[in-house]
């Protein structure tokens, strides 16, 4: 199945009467299983394409399709409803939330699924326990390294075992050491089947995707299988 | 979820102290405030409102109008209870009448105590009947049936006999006309216009007063109440009323009388009669009151809708995050108003606090406490819940929306703060706060300067250092003269007088006839001499009441008046023979001069008085009422004497504990069968000024709530404000900026606010002011001076507020100003 696929998408910023084209007639497809990252300069257009393949913003023209389901016509309401299902998200500066504590940040996507207590803490505590955080499940995210506020992170974008996981710069506020084990386990998550789209611009990083695509100035350049070049 | 919800709003409101507490607070004070004020309301339109038959009763009014003057009178003579229950036996019901003399006091005994009582009344025995008040002993059927049984207040219970119990009791009523206690009324706190202690049998007038009195209709005394059998009725009746009054009313009034019919429960807020049974309040204040809860809960919500939106800039990356991992826009709505809702909860704990403290405190505007039965009503609690969750609820709304709005895609741009612009609405409703808090400061000012207008205002004679000792409904009366011969032997006692009313508070009216129009009914001062000198009052044509007992000189062996220089010779007793009335008086009746006036005829129904001095005007009543025509009458010595209630004495104000002193041995050695009560005549009048007194301390404590509430949003908006300018202030302070320029700089956008809100309040309240003004025939002018206090203590007290913020940031080293880039 193609769990997205994006024809022609444009995405026009006007802000103060001046247009940024940030996209212009991007063509892509994810097949599901796949691991894409998405490379290229600083305000290419990395995160604005992000953006429209998990549905948290709406493309200028164009069509973004997201498990073979057009998505220009689906409302507010439906999108977050498919975020919530099937995606997940990792950022570059974790956005735990910091009132809540690391239990209470990764249950929250079960608890918008609207699951049962009993269910919700089973799926918290196996997702901990696989990015190995169960023993800091009473801190607050002040309280961690970057190192650990990204695993908590990513335990929260798995926790509901979504289809796809979006990831923008996972590293990029990690050093290597962190970095290097983040990039392992979104490789595991890979080999156990959920589909991953990252944006990174270290080179090494995206080597642990299968597809690497390049974006210049709001454009695909080439769709160089599994070769890296600048 | 819903846990989650209290989780986060719980460590939000813990993580941001200082703004939660603002913001609860705010909105406590905001819902206390509006709930006294409920409290209030609720106690003026609660009154006799307990009765059954409520809508079916009603008090007889009477309107004595000649061409304007005249009184309107709450009471009626003796016979119009029974003759209308007899020729309207097909609506009327029951009846029943309150007499009391029109005393302000009535001697009372037991054993060899004596009170002066001003709660006593006399009732026909239907009053139970009538009116739901309940008896903690005795028989309702039975009480009142007898002559000479009486029903006593609990509090009077403990006063004659303590814990005995009071069946069975004797009293004596003014010194000869024994009363047996039949039965206790129950302590009741529900709000009535009948403020009583005592209600004797009607019946037991028949050994008191003449049983020809009972039948005339002149004499007004008695306030009469009637239940008609449904209350349609009431429209029929009151188009037999001009008919009745035709058939009863003596010959000469009934072309001048008019009854009406009032509803019982109307008598506390819409009237305003002569001869009230009690003070009664103001429909005016309830709408005030009214309005002024809604514009402080207006305050306290804009306050927290304010604080909410200003803290949801510091809430953004929680709202984006949400966002993306899925929580659409209605969850997020829903999330951010049940947090207002749990802050408006606990918002209510504080302010069921607060109305607990304030409530043993609050008064009416006749200045008696609020009943407890109306602080103990449910609905009071149900109030306070409902306004205060609905408040977080509305509140609530506006943030709720704004937050949920934000864009998710703002999530990857870091710094969310700087997508978000200040939004305008915010402005208007800071704009908004302030027009209200302005308005109630300036509403104080007016308020108070009116009340100090009133109670200072030159009433044409003095009303300082005059002792007033009620003598009226006693034997007392009969000592005048020989109280004040001795009285006068103090050199702290600089004159003295007796009235029928006391000056200034209220007055009778009475017949005259003047040679160029027929009789009418004309308010009246009845004096004993020495009146005008007493009061300072300035004679302005004429003389004054001579005292032919004390000017021996000028009257030769047989009598006769013979001071020659002194040319009216057309009286020879001013008891019988003369009369003093005012300028307006000589207007009135048509004398081009006042010196026309003198010496002619103004004569009392049998009398033969002519005019011998006109006096400039003064006020006989408060200044609620305009000036009028009136007339000051001498009593004669005889039957007229008896209606002198008050001694009136003009003291020395340097020796005035010698004067009461002198006043209390001068009573123990004249008077032993009386007790003395006596009053300093300005408390007295000052009292005339109850409603707007209460109201300007009202408008004040509500006045100080209101900016207490605004400038606590106005702070915590400040924090904001000043927080996203950070990095100007840095920028300014690395070019070299002082400190006040920084302030200066900091202070002007939220400055600005305020300004805008004075030039919005202030012709708002202009007009408001002048409104109430002009319900007071005399008033202050609105001069600018208000308004430029006004907005001088809102000015300050705003820039202090935020100087807080403004100097914290503004005294920041360069350096660290600079890190702050
Ligand atoms: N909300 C926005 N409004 C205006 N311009 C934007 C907005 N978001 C992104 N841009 C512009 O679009 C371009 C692409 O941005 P972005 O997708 O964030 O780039 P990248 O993630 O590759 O660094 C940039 O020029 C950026 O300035
Ligand atoms: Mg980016």
């Amino acid at each position: 199945m193609k769990i997205i696929k994006t024809v022609n998408v444009e995405k026009i910023y006007t802000s103060f009467d001046v247009d940024t084209v940030a996209l212009n007639k991007v063509n892509l497809e994810v097949e599901q299983g796949e691991f894409v990252s998405i490379m290229g300069p600083s305000g290419c257009g990395k995160s604005t394409l992000l953006n429209l393949i998990s549905l948290m913003d709406l493309p200028t023209r164009g069509e973004v399709f997201f498990m073979e389901q057009s998505t220009s016509k689906m409302t507010d309401k439906k999108r977050a409803e498919f975020r919530r299902k099937y995606i997940g998200f990792v950022f570059q500066n974790f956005n735990l939330i910091e009132e809540l504590s690391v239990y209470e940040n990764i249950e929250l996507p079960l608890v918008y699924l609207h699951l049962p207590p009993s269910e919700r803490a089973q799926r918290v505590k196996t997702a901990m326990e696989r990015l190995d955080v169960a023993h800091k499940q009473k801190f607050f995210p002040m309280q961690l390294s970057g190192g650990h506020q990204q695993r908590v992170a990513v335990a929260r974008a798995i926790v509901a075992s979504p289809m796809v996981l979006f990831a923008d710069e996972p590293t990029g506020n990690l050093d290597s050491k962190h970095g290097q084990e983040v990039m392992e386990i979104l490789s595991e998550l890979n080999e156990a089947g959920t589909t991953i789209v990252m944006v990174t611009h270290s080179a090494a990083n995206a080597e642990y995707a299968n597809r690497i695509i390049q974006l210049f100035d709001g454009q695909i350049a080439t769709g160089k299988v599994n070769q890296y070049s600048l | 979820m819903f846990r989650s919800y209290l989780l986060i709003t719980a460590r939000n409101l813990l993580k941001h102290k200082l703004y939660s507490l603002i913001n609860i607070l705010g909105l406590a004070m905001g819902i206390a405030a509006s709930t006294v004020l409920f409290l209030l309301i609720k106690h003026e339109t609660s009154y006799d409102h307990f009765h059954p038959f409520k809508d079916r009763i009603f008090r007889i009014t009477e309107l004595i109008d000649h061409n304007g003057v005249g009184e309107h009178s709450a009471s009626v003579p003796f016979p119009t209870a029974l003759t209308l229950q007899k020729d309207y036996a097909k609506w009327v019901e029951k009846s029943v009448r309150l007499f009391n003399y029109q005393m302000p006091s009535l001697s009372i005994s037991y054993q060899n105590k004596t009170y002066n009582e001003s709660r006593f009344f006399f009732a026909d025995s239907t009053f139970l009947d009538v009116f739901a008040f309940e008896l903690s002993q005795g028989d309702p059927q039975t009480a009142l049936m007898e002559p000479h049984a009486v029903i006593i207040s609990e509090s009077i219970a403990y006063k004659y006999f303590g814990k005995e119990n009071p069946l069975g009791k004797k009293i004596i009523f003014w010194n000869r006309i024994p009363l047996l206690i039949t039965g206790v009324f129950a302590k009741s706190t529900r709000p009535t216009h009948l403020q009583f202690d005592f209600i004797a049998s009607f019946s037991t007038l028949r050994s008191a007063i003449p049983p020809e009195v009972f039948k005339r209709w002149v004499w007004n005394p008695c306030w009469t109440y009637i239940v008609l059998k449904d209350k349609s009725f009431a429209g029929e009746l009151t188009a037999q009323l001009p008919t009745f009054v035709q058939k009863y009313f003596d010959e000469k009034m009934k072309d001048n009388v008019a009854l009406s019919l009032q509803p019982l429960q109307d008598i506390h807020l819409k009237s305003n009669l002569d001869y009230e049974i009690s003070p009664n309040g103001d429909i005016k204040y309830v709408y005030i009151f009214g309005v002024t809860a809604v514009l402080i809960l207006l305050i306290a919500s804009i306050n927290f809708m304010n604080l909410s939106n200003a803290r949801a800039l510091l809430r953004a990356k929680e709202v984006v995050v949400r966002k993306a991992i899925g929580a659409d826009k209605e969850e997020l709505i829903k999330q951010f108003l049940a947090e207002s809702v749990l802050m408006s909860a606990i918002a209510l704990v504080f302010a069921f606090i607060d109305v607990e403290l304030a409530a043993p405190y609050l008064n009416d505007l006749s200045g008696s406490p609020v009943s407890e039965y109306i602080k103990n009503d449910w609905n009071i609690v149900k109030y306070i819940l409902i306004t205060g969750l609905l408040i977080g609820f509305i509140s609530g709304i506006y943030p709720a929306f704004y937050l949920a709005s934000f864009d998710p895609t703002q999530i990857y741009r870091g710094n969310v703060l700087t997508g978000i612009t200040e939004p305008r609405f915010r402005s208007v409703l800071v704009v908004i706060q302030f027009v209200i808090a302005i308005l109630m400061l300036i509403s104080t000012f007016v308020s108070v300067k009116q009340l100090n207008y009133m109670q200072n205002a030159k009433l044409g004679f003095d009303k300082d250092y005059i002792l007033v000792v009620p003598i009226g409904g006693s034997s007392s009366v009969l000592l005048f003269d020989e109280i004040k011969r001795q009285l006068l032997l103090s050199n702290a006692i600089i004159s003295v007088t007796s009235t029928e009313e006391v000056l200034g508070n209220n007055y009778q009216t009475h017949e005259y006839k003047s040679a160029n129009s027929k009789s009418a009914y004309y308010p009246t001062i009845t004096v004993a001499h020495d009146f005008l000198q007493t009061f300072n009052i300035e004679l302005v044509a004429g003389r004054d009441f001579i005292d032919k007992r004390k000017i021996t000189q000028v009257y030769d062996e047989e009598g006769n008046y013979n001071n020659e220089a002194d040319l009216f010779q057309y009286f020879e007793e001013d008891e019988e023979n003369a009369v003093i009335i005012n300028e307006s008086m000589v207007k009135h009746l048509g004398y081009t001069s006042v010196q026309e006036a003198i010496a002619q005829n103004f004569s009392s129904e049998k009398g033969t008085e002519k005019i011998i001095g006109v006096v400039k005007d003064f006020h006989i009543t408060s200044l609620h009422n305009p000036l009028q025509p009136f007339v000051i009458d001498l009593a004669d010595r005889n039957a007229q004497r008896l209606h002198l209630k008050y001694i009136a004495i003009k003291i020395d104000k340097n020796h005035t504990d010698k004067a009461i002193l002198a006043l209390q041995e001068v009573w123990k050695k004249l008077n032993t069968r009386h007790a003395l009560d006596y009053f300093f005549l300005e408390e007295k009048l000052n009292r005339l000024y109850m409603k707007e007194q209460q109201w300007s301390q009202i408008s004040f404590q509500f006045a100080i709530v209101a900016i207490f509430i605004a400038c606590m949003g106005f702070f915590g908006l400040a924090s904001f404000i000043v927080e996203k300018q950070r990095k100007d202030v840095g920028i300014r302070r690395a070019i070299g900026a002082t400190t006040f320029e920084i302030v200066f700089f900091l202070s002007q956008k939220l400055m600005r606010l305020v300004i805008i809100s004075i030039l919005v309040a202030a012709p708002i309240s202009f007009i408001l002011m002048r409104i109430w003004l002009s319900s007071f025939p005399y008033h202050i002018q609105l001069t600018p001076d208000i308004f430029t206090y006004s907005a001088s203590i809102i000015l300050i007290i705003t820039f202090l507020t935020i100087s807080f913020h403004t100097f914290k940031i503004a005294l920041q080293t360069p350096v660290e100003a600079i890190k702050s880039l």
